[in-house]
């Protein structure tokens, strides 16, 4: 049965904060030297460029430019994915319900999704796909650097209160004229 | 239980999961004796290259890293099962 979100009774305070990989899984290693000069130009450029990558082979769509401008919108879907290890953060993915039940159902081949467990499981997929494909192409990190199982939040009434207080990137593209933004925190 | 129970040709599987991962279940997988030999491929987005030397020294058959188009899992199928 396909439930549809709704806001929850009360606003909710959601503390982001990606700690180190858990007990058992493999240890981090030190980034490379190339991460290491890696610009705060090139963090957001490759965070665009693997939002680009995973909209054209996933969802079927071209994304255009990221926009410079930053438009109001309702970001009432939001999916998040923590990188542990020797770069901690996180990737998160920010849109309106409608928006993120269209990149879904295109992704899923469907002709229209509600915002049930299908559309949360493949919008998280998707920022799973960014936060992977953004590893891939920062050297030293492929290795260096685990994900964790993607968190899909919805609802209204909610703020993203992330801990990182480090630094910010974040891209804002439109897919079929709606705007999300991508966005990456990290550890200080 | 699903590997148990039934006669699979491939068993695709993400790695990063919750409860179980996927290397995990390989390793669980390949220690039945009836499933041992079901061919796996692992679908990721890690990329590094210590989980595909893992995967495979667990008994996974193939590697594809996400995002991956629909010809890259037929190839691999069918590399792995025939035409």
């Amino acid at each position: 049965m396909d439930k549809t979100p709704n806001a929850g009774p009360a606003r909710v305070q959601i503390h982001l904060s990606a700690r180190a990989a858990e007990a058992g899984s493999r240890p981090a290693e030190k980034v490379s030297g190339g991460a290491q000069c890696a610009t705060h130009a090139s963090y957001r450029e490759e965070l665009a460029n693997a939002t680009r990558e995973v909209f054209e082979i996933m969802v079927g769509t071209s994304l255009a430019s990221p926009t410079e401008e930053s438009p109001h919108f309702v970001a009432d879907f939001a999916a998040m994915v923590g990188i542990a290890g020797s770069l901690c953060g996180l990737v998160s993915l920010h849109t309106s319900s409608e928006c993120a039940r269209r990149i879904a159902a295109k992704m899923l081949g469907a002709e229209e999704l509600g915002g049930g467990e299908d559309a949360q499981d493949a919008f998280g997929e998707v920022c799973n796909m960014i936060a992977g494909s953004f590893k891939a192409r920062i050297a030293g990190l492929a290795d260096g650097c685990a994900l964790s199982v993607p968190t899909v939040v919805f609802g209204r009434d909610f703020t993203l209160f992330s801990l990182a207080k480090g630094e910010h990137y974040h891209v804002i593209f439109s897919f079929e004229g709606r705007p999300f933004s991508v966005t990456l925190d990290l550890h200080g | 239980m699903l590997a148990r129970e039934n006669s699979l040709d491939l068993i695709l599987s993400d790695i990063n999961m919750p409860l179980m991962d996927g290397l995990e279940f390989v390793r669980q997988l390949r220690a039945i004796e009836s499933a041992k030999n079901i061919p796996v491929i692992m679908i990721t987005t890690e990329a590094g290259e210590a989980h595909v030397v893992e995967a495979v020294s667990l008994g996974a058959s193939g590697y594809i890293r996400k995002p991956f188009t629909p010809e890259q899992i037929k190839e691999r199928v069918i590399s792995l099962l025939g035409s």
